[in-house]
């Protein structure tokens, strides 16, 4: 088939896409740039005025990164075990490891309501091995909403860096140990330099995916809020459409700049191969 | 006392045993071979010394210090991958200071270092590539200054050459040779290539099935395969079974049920019993039917049924009273005919008796 034909396969995509994301998404930023009929920045300024506002973008910016760092750190052991496993072992380990994304975010939050609550199972075990006196106090924290997070967006680096991991020859780690480097130092120096596409796409993922995430943060979460629940409240129960298509815009302006500086970061580690 | 010795190794992998009970020695500046055919453990081999794997028994003795359980890392030998295994981050410059930087050598060293081994290696300027931006034979020399920078004890090669192209690979097998020899390292070198392993090294050991079936000097086990499977494997291909051996004098006689062989003790072949003869295509030499140094022994007649042209030489397809022959002649005169009735001489000097 011609080129130019194929190029037909892609209109249906496009046209789903056109009428029901870019047109949306492009009134809605519209509608934030206009006061009354005329062009305004009046909303942004207050917004980045408003010492509240302000604070729960930063919150919001700390737990998708720390949520993003947590993944990464927990994720590359697993992801290089993983990918030096064959058959079937193997596609059992990505199965389970998938799992999380294939509950309800509802039922998930409910399970650690009921693990981190104050007389959840963690602080009952706690207390029973004498190891606090007090129980902590961890639900409805920072602290509950990251381990929310991290529990529902690890599958997504797992699967990133499985991908690239898989496509290290084992003989790059032998030629370094052969050349007098430990395990340790060839993982630092050789494996993890080359897992950096896989990391920076499941960053990517991570991170865009812990901005934007809502039932976690609303069911984990406390008064600490991010800034996708401060949205649904603006729209839903405030009906303060005008704020929240603002925040909506600074949410999609964060999410391309954070995309944008990770692929920045790309292009500078990339490795050459 | 050899510089390396493998004592009694057996390696497997699950349930199959690859290497049983492995005896194999290396004198210090010596190149040694292994050759063999595909699966018969000579990558194996290669990687139980570099450390990559663990053999079951045995005990593999090094500088006399014994370097079974060793960590790689701690063995200091250098090995150059099949696939070259470069580190594809990593500039010509950094992948070879890798080893360099590892062992905490001052910057100025390390450039020093990098300069001299890259002019042993014909790669002067291409400090900054990165190895996806070589070809073959240059990311092949990469690999093979990387090895060599860090000055090992030992150099192991897993068919290096086994990427290029003919011309390219007799001139890099020619270039490690003088690499090796200059720097006097001591080096194990796999190959599959019967010619490339004679023309570089002073000592080859043929592997079969996990086992060295003879190891020696080439220009040794080139003209005195041991048994029938070195013969094969180095390009004897006829055989002659005869059916009784007798002394005479220097020489040994063997019977056929049509005519003698006579040959020279092949002092190789351990039993006194062995009954069989090889010789190469290149060996047999065509002759007229009472021709006066045959005297009615070494000498079979047969028929053309297929001629083959190679180039050099055509081959001829005789079919005899003991089998079929393989028989080698000039390409300057004309060929003869399929069918044609013809006489073989099997000259005395060429005719060995093996295993
Ligand atoms: N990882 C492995 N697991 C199981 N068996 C293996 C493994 N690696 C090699 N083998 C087996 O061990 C035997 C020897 O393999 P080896 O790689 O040493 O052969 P080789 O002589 O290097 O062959 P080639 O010339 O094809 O490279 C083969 O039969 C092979 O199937
Ligand atoms: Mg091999």
């Amino acid at each position: 088939m011609k080129k130019n034909k194929a190029f037909l396969f892609l209109l249906p995509g496009l046209v789903f896409l056109f009428l029901f994301m870019i047109i949306p998404i492009v009134l809605i930023i519209r509608s934030t740039f206009s006061d009354q009929g005329q062009i305004s920045f009046n909303g942004y300024m207050e917004f980045f005025k408003n010492k509240y506002f302000i604070q729960i973008l930063i919150n919001t910016l700390k737990v998708s990164l720390l949520t993003t760092l947590l993944c990464i750190v927990i994720s590359l052991p697993v992801a290089y075990y993983i990918a030096k496993l064959h058959g079937r072992i193997k596609s059992v380990l990505i199965g389970l490891s998938v799992f999380p994304l294939l509950t309800s975010a509802i039922v998930r939050s409910f399970s650690w309501m009921i693990i981190l609550g104050k007389k959840g199972l963690l602080n009952e075990l706690l207390l029973n091995l004498h190891l606090i006196k007090e129980p902590l106090n961890l639900l409805y924290t920072p602290t509950s909403m990251i381990i929310g997070l991290v529990h529902l967006f690890l599958p997504l680096m797992i699967i990133s860096l499985v991908g690239v991991m898989e496509n290290i020859s084992d003989d790059l780690v032998q030629a370094a140990e052969s050349l007098g480097a430990s395990r340790f130092v060839a993982f630092r120096k050789i494996i993890f330099p080359l897992c950096v596409p896989g990391l920076i796409i499941g960053s990517i993922l991570v991170f865009v995916g812990s901005l934007t995430a809502y039932t976690t943060p609303a069911l984990l979460g406390g008064k600490e809020q991010v800034i996708s629940v401060y949205l649904y409240q603006n729209a839903m129960t405030l009906n303060d459409w005008h704020t929240a298509s603002s925040v909506a815009t600074i949410m999609v302006a964060v999410t391309f700049t954070i995309v944008g500086l990770m692929n920045l970061a790309a292009n500078k580690l990339n490795s050459r191969g | 006392m050899s510089l390396l010795s493998l004592n009694d190794v057996s390696v497997a992998y699950g349930p199959n045993t690859i290497l049983k009970d492995l005896n194999l020695t290396v004198e210090k500046g010596e190149l040694l071979s292994l050759l063999g055919p595909s699966g018969c453990g000579k990558t194996t081999t290669l990687r139980l010394i570099a450390g990559f794997l663990q053999a079951k028994t045995g005990q593999f003795l090094f500088n006399a210090k014994d370097y079974t359980r060793l960590p790689i890392n701690k063995r200091h030998f250098g090995f150059v991958f099949q696939n070259y295994a470069l580190f594809p981050h990593l500039t010509v410059f950094d992948n070879i200071a890798f080893g360099l930087r590892l062992r905490k050598m001052d910057k100025k060293t390390i450039e020093k270092k990098i300069k001299a081994i890259l002019q042993v290696v014909n790669l002067t300027g291409f400090e900054k590539r990165f190895p996806a931006e070589l070809s073959g034979g240059q990311r092949q020399r990469v690999a093979i200054a990387r090895a060599l920078v860090i000055e090992p004890d030992l150099l192991l090669f897993d068919e290096p050459l086994s990427n290029l192209d003919a011309n390219l690979r007799v001139t890099m097998r020619e270039e490690i040779r003088r690499i090796q020899q200059e720097l006097g390292i001591t080096a194990i070198y796999v190959s599959h290539d019967q010619e490339e392993c004679f023309s570089i090294s002073d000592k080859v050991a043929i592997l079969n099935h996990g086992m060295i079936e003879q190891i020696d000097q080439p220009k040794k086990i080139y003209r005195y395969p041991k048994s029938e499977f070195v013969a094969q494997f180095i390009g004897f291909k006829n055989f002659i079974t005869c059916s009784k051996r007798a002394n005479d004098g220097n020489d040994v006689v063997f019977s056929t049920a049509h005519g003698q062989f006579r040959t020279t003790p092949n002092a190789d072949v351990q039993s006194e019993t062995s009954l069989k003869l090889a010789i190469r295509p290149d060996d047999i030499e065509l002759c007229a039917p009472a021709d006066a140094k045959t005297a009615g022994e070494n000498f079979l007649t047969g028929q053309i049924q297929l001629s083959t042209f190679l180039g050099k030489a055509y081959q001829y397809k005789v079919l005899t009273p003991l089998g079929v022959f393989h028989v080698n002649c000039g390409s300057e005169t004309e060929p003869l005919a399929v069918g044609t009735t013809i006489h073989l001489f099997f000259p005395m000097d060429k005719l060995v008796n093996v295993d």
